[in-house]
């Protein structure tokens, strides 16, 4: 059981960070919730590890959250956290296009309803149809239609967002 | 007129989600279709914008430490929770035994005039039920409920002998019994569905040491409550689970009238809560017990989750 665990982490690891690095902004945090989820699966031994894995992240960056909102620190969610990408040697102005990008995409994620964002990241993170509709109490027919809804929409909101982008440069 | 694809099935198509029939069958469909054929490209070139967009947001290559300090870790936490729940114990008794002893000097001239009554035993009863250990065991770091306050718990523990009860928030008449007896969880999942009667929580790693009391719930979601009803001898339960998206969902089990009128009786809840009742399910146990899923999503979901339901 645990050698089974172990190869999870293994494989799985980023994944679970990056999964929650898109809910809770803060490299560090997502992975120290992404370590307490694996403390978590060692005491409990779950049937199926990697959709249980998963379902507690999704469920410990709710409760940060949360958290987040009662220290009022809600704020940073939206704000660029500059120490978490990785950072290649780029000039002034392509870290400049760089945060923008990403700034828009964090933008985009967070129009979704939180269900289309929640079996986007699900499926980004590596999980099957079947997964993700465990995890999610969709039906497996259901996750191809959210799944493309969502993907349509992410797209639809980044393109405004650069649209608008655009526009304001040629006002200024 | 040929029918095209749908644009769901081929995003399934392109992530690999298909069965072979399914994929042999779409794949001759667009090896004649130009238009489908075009739709597919599009949605191709869609889903990798939208993974490329997503790449962005990532934190950058991490370095899991190694999983023997992991494991390390969790025998280091397991350790102290067997402190905490030691000491936990320890203080429960040391509050049982002052209690006992208030009581003994509160309540002998009554337990006096009871036994003149010819009910002796009054005064004895709640020191039992109080130096019982509480039924809700903490699933996680916290520690354990705090001591009852001696009296109005130990007042309903005579009336109600052997019962740690978790009163119905709905009724009123059991305010004093829910400052005295802290049994309630911490998130009060079930706040929102009023429970008549007399019901205890059950901690999930009590569940899973004791077969015998097993109660229905869905397989492989996280269990955030569970609630079995002392009164009714079929086993009456509601358990809370959560669903990734952080929605509750309520799977309610038991005497099939008794399941019905709590149904029936609950309050406050979504009117757009969704009922399902799974006939098959009803007469499988003898047609005498019913098994009820609630949650505020779609109907062909809940019906998802009554398949799992162990």
């Amino acid at each position: 059981m645990n050698d089974e665990l172990e190869r999870l982490y293994q494989t799985t690891y980023q994944a679970v960070v990056r999964f929650l690095y898109r809910k809770v902004w803060d490299a560090d945090r997502a992975e120290d919730l992404a370590q307490e989820v694996f403390l978590r699966a060692m005491s409990h031994r779950p049937e199926k590890p990697r959709a249980w894995v998963f379902a507690v992240a999704a469920n410990l960056a709710r409760d940060e959250a949360r958290a987040a909102v009662r220290r009022k620190k809600h704020l940073t969610l939206l704000t660029n956290d500059p120490g978490t990408h990785p950072a290649p040697v780029r000039s002034v102005e392509e870290t400049m296009e760089h945060d923008e990008q990403v700034s828009r995409v964090q933008d985009a994620l967070a129009l979704l309803t939180p269900r289309d964002r929640e079996i986007l990241l699900l499926w980004d993170a590596g999980l099957s149809y079947p997964e993700i509709a465990a995890q999610t109490g969709l039906a497996v027919g259901a996750v191809g239609t959210t799944l493309a809804r969502a993907r349509r929409r992410l797209i639809e909101a980044y393109d405004r967002r650069e649209t608008e982008r655009m526009d304001d440069a040629a006002h200024s | 007129m040929m029918r095209h694809i749908p644009e769901d099935e081929l995003h399934a198509y392109l992530d690999q989600a298909l069965s072979r029939s399914q994929c042999v069958e779409i794949e001759s469909h667009l090896a004649r279709c130009p238009a489908c054929q075009a739709e597919r490209d599009a949605i191709a070139a869609l889903r990798d914008r939208t993974t490329g967009l997503l790449a962005l947001l990532a934190p950058g290559p991490r370095h899991p430490p190694a999983w023997a300090t992991l494991e390390a870790r969790a025998t280091a936490a397991r350790a102290r929770t067997r402190r905490r729940l030691w000491y936990g114990g320890w203080a429960a008794s040391v509050a049982a035994a002052v209690a006992t002893g208030w009581l003994a000097r509160d309540f002998a001239p009554e337990a006096a005039g009871n036994a003149v009554a010819g009910e002796p035993a009054a005064a004895v009863a709640p020191a039992t039920v109080l130096a019982d250990p509480p039924t809700v065991v903490p699933t996680n770091d916290s520690a354990l409920p705090p001591s009852p306050a001696p009296r109005p718990a130990t007042r309903l523990a005579a009336a109600e002998p052997r019962v740690p009860a978790i009163p119905d928030s709905a009724d009123p008449e059991d305010g004093p019994v829910a400052a005295g007896m802290s049994l309630r969880s911490a998130d009060g999942v079930l706040s929102d569905f009023p429970l008549a009667g007399v019901w205890r929580s059950v901690s999930w790693d009590r569940l899973q040491r004791d077969s015998s009391d097993w109660v229905p719930r869905v397989d492989g979601l996280p269990v955030k409550e569970i609630r079995v009803s002392q009164r009714t001898s079929g086993g009456l339960s509601v358990v809370s689970q959560q669903l990734a998206s952080g929605q509750t969902i309520r799977t309610v089990a038991g005497p099939a009238s008794d399941v019905r009128s709590l149904i029936s009786n609950r309050t406050g809840h979504s009117a757009s809560a969704q009922l399902q009742v799974d006939p098959s399910l009803a007469s499988r146990d003898d047609g005498e017990r019913l098994l009820v899923i609630l949650g505020d999503i779609p109907a062909d979901s809940l019906r998802a989750l009554l398949l799992r339901v162990k």
